[in-house]
């Protein structure tokens, strides 16, 4: 295993929850998240993103409506769901013990 | 200058560049391929579409009005392989994953090395042989077998045909990746433009002439090419058999023996030098048969014109006609040697009595250990034994006597190249008669030397009977003949005794 594999596993174990934590702060459409995604350097390809939204949709924890755009087509707006919420808080707590159970062995 | 497409992706128009349209196409269907039965595959789709028309709409700016095959790949690239990001998700919801199926291989159609459906070609690249040995071993098995031909369109049939740059790669058994797929797809631009040169190939990619008239036109022109190669094939195997084994299969005897086509020969061709016409005659005749049938046979299944086939079909045409020039000039002078009619006759006896016993007898008859040999091993029309030709069937005919005897005479005749040649001959031929009184035995067969050929040799009895005078054969009366029926007198002046030495008046 390279280590661009191990880099690309470590980064979609953890988009789940990027995602949820993005949608958190505000409604956004699949443009938006990439732009944010990108600009935090966690996406490779842009097409990891939509299996993704749509199997977080189908856990309900996050839902969708469509907004007509004058640029271009139809955008799809994600929201999180309470049930998304709880999730993502329970999702925090993790993140937070893993920080710093990692940090602690990774310390030099 | 390159030909658009006008698309659009949910419902957002584009017009894309033809090879890049390909990209896109192939990607998109390499995307189903991968979600296949994914939960939400539909939706995927239609996200990852929003996103294109996006890209694009970004790309295009407003001031270019084309998609092109640099912005197509451009995107592709950023949005990534969908193996590469379908396959995490595939290996959480299911485990069973279709990565593994799409590195297998599978069998399909090729068309794009077809000569008529592409089902060779798929094999080939099924089992990993060379196409042409794949035809080799399918045409082997057709003319062998038989069912090739069914099995074929059986196959042409129930094989999908390899339509996307996906399916194709699979076909050929290589590893699905980006680069894969842009060759595959390059390989397709580059046959697109060849497309517009060959109008054939074009009739082929075509799908909704497939489906028409000119398909079913060249279905039937592949059948009848394939009809026009096995019967030369045909030809070319029976002209080799002959040519180089000369079977014994005439059923005449020679010396007990079947005889062959090049003894037949012998036997009715004046000169050796006719019968080397001859051989060179059918040689040259069925040389240029079988290669014309074979170059309209090609000509139909692959629809290929070139110069050369022209030349080539004009040469053997003219070989051809070579061939029946020398049959034809064989012919004429074997017939001139049949042009003139000789006769010669002979008394065989006179006779001064009441009544003329005749009998027949069909051949010598020997005995051994008590039993009489009465199967004679002949088979067929003629028999030639130590340079004797020998013949079955004699005429007779009666005449009225001109005194108060029978005279019974021998006409031998024949036919030769003039007059002399014909006496000559006409007097080789010899009937057996044996004499006792007024008894008379004659073989039911007559021979004349083999060197003589085959000239219509026949011999008649002629038997002039004085008036009152009753024949008889086996003792029963033949001359006057008696209708049955009516008791009375009959005109039968005529009679015939075949190889069995059976008498027949008529």
């Amino acid at each position: 295993m390279n280590v661009e594999n191990t880099q690309a596993q470590m980064r979609k174990g953890i988009l789940e929850y990027c995602i949820l934590s993005i949608l958190s702060k505000g409604e956004a459409y699949p443009s938006e998240i990439l732009e944010s995604l990108e600009n935090a350097k966690l996406l490779v390809v842009e097409g990891t993103l939509y299996p993704l939204l749509t199997r977080l949709k189908n856990m309900e924890l996050l839902s969708y409506r469509w907004e007509e755009s004058t640029s271009g087509p139809p955008r799809k707006y994600y929201q999180i769901t309470s049930q998304g919420q709880e999730f993502l808080n329970e999702l925090d707590k993790t993140w937070n013990e893993l920080q710093q159970a990692v940090q602690k062995l990774t310390k030099k | 200058m390159n030909k658009t497409i006008s698309i659009h992706l949910q419902g957002i128009p584009f017009l894309i560049e033809e090879n890049a349209y390909q990209l896109l196409k192939n990607y998109l269907d390499r995307l189903s391929e991968v979600l296949n039965q994914e939960e939400g595959e539909e939706e995927i789709k239609q996200d990852i579409e929003i996103r294109m028309a996006e890209l694009f709409s970004k790309a295009l700016g407003t001031n270019k009005k084309v998609l092109e095959q640099k912005m197509v790949e451009e995107v592709l690239q950023k949005l990534g392989d969908p193996k590469v990001f379908v396959s995490d998700e595939e290996k959480q919801t299911n485990s069973k994953s279709s990565t593994q199926r799409s590195a297998e291989k599978r069998l399909f159609r090729d068309e794009d090395n077809s000569v008529i459906g592409g089902v060779c070609a798929g094999f080939a690249n099924y089992f990993g042989l060379d196409v042409v040995i794949m035809r080799a071993i399918f045409v082997l098995v057709s003319l062998i077998g038989g069912f090739g031909l069914p099995l074929y369109f059986i196959l042409w049939i129930i094989t999908p045909k390899a339509k996307t740059s996906i399916e194709k790669l699979q076909m050929k058994g290589e590893p699905i990746n980006f680069d894969t797929m842009k060759s595959e797809i390059e390989k397709t631009a580059d046959k697109l433009k060849n497309n517009s040169k060959h109008w054939v190939q074009k009739v082929k990619n075509d799908k909704t002439i497939e489906n028409s008239a000119k398909g079913v036109i060249r279905i039937i022109s592949v059948g009848f090419g394939l009809f026009f190669l096995l019967t030369g094939t045909g030809l070319f195997i029976t002209a080799l058999i002959f040519l180089f084994i000369d079977p014994d299969f005439i059923p005449a005897q020679v010396n007990g023996e079947f005889m062959s086509i090049g003894k037949f020969g012998q036997l009715i061709l004046e000169s050796g030098r006719d019968t080397q016409n001859l051989i060179w005659g059918i040689v040259l005749t069925f040389a240029g048969a079988i290669g014309i049938f074979w170059l309209i046979g090609i000509r139909l299944l692959i629809s290929f014109r070139s110069k050369i086939l022209n030349y080539s079909t004009i040469t053997l045409l003219a070989v051809c006609f070579i061939g029946i020039i020398l049959l034809a000039v064989t012919g004429a002078r074997t017939g001139r040697a049949f042009a003139i009619d000789g006769e010669v006759e002979k008394e065989i006896a006179t006779i001064d009595k009441k009544e003329l016993f005749l009998d027949f007898t069909s051949s010598p008859i020997s005995e051994k250990d008590g039993y009489k040999t009465i199967s004679k091993g002949e088979s067929g029309f003629l028999k030639v034994e130590n340079g004797e030709v020998y013949f079955h069937g004699i005429e007779v005919e009666y005449q009225k006597s001109g005194d108060t005897l029978y005279h019974i005479k021998q006409l031998n005749s024949v036919q030769g190249r003039d007059h002399q040649a014909a006496l000559k001959k006409a007097r080789n031929i010899k009937l057996g008669i044996k004499q006792n009184q007024n008894h008379i035995n004659f073989d039911a067969f007559y021979t004349f030397p083999a060197n003589d050929k085959i000239r219509g040799q026949e011999v008649k009895i002629i038997i002039q009977v004085p008036d009152n005078g009753i024949v008889k054969v086996k003792n029963k009366v033949v001359y006057p003949a008696i209708n049955q029926q009516d008791k009375k007198l009959e005109e039968k002046s005529q009679a015939y005794v075949d190889g069995e030495g059976s008498y027949e008046a008529w």
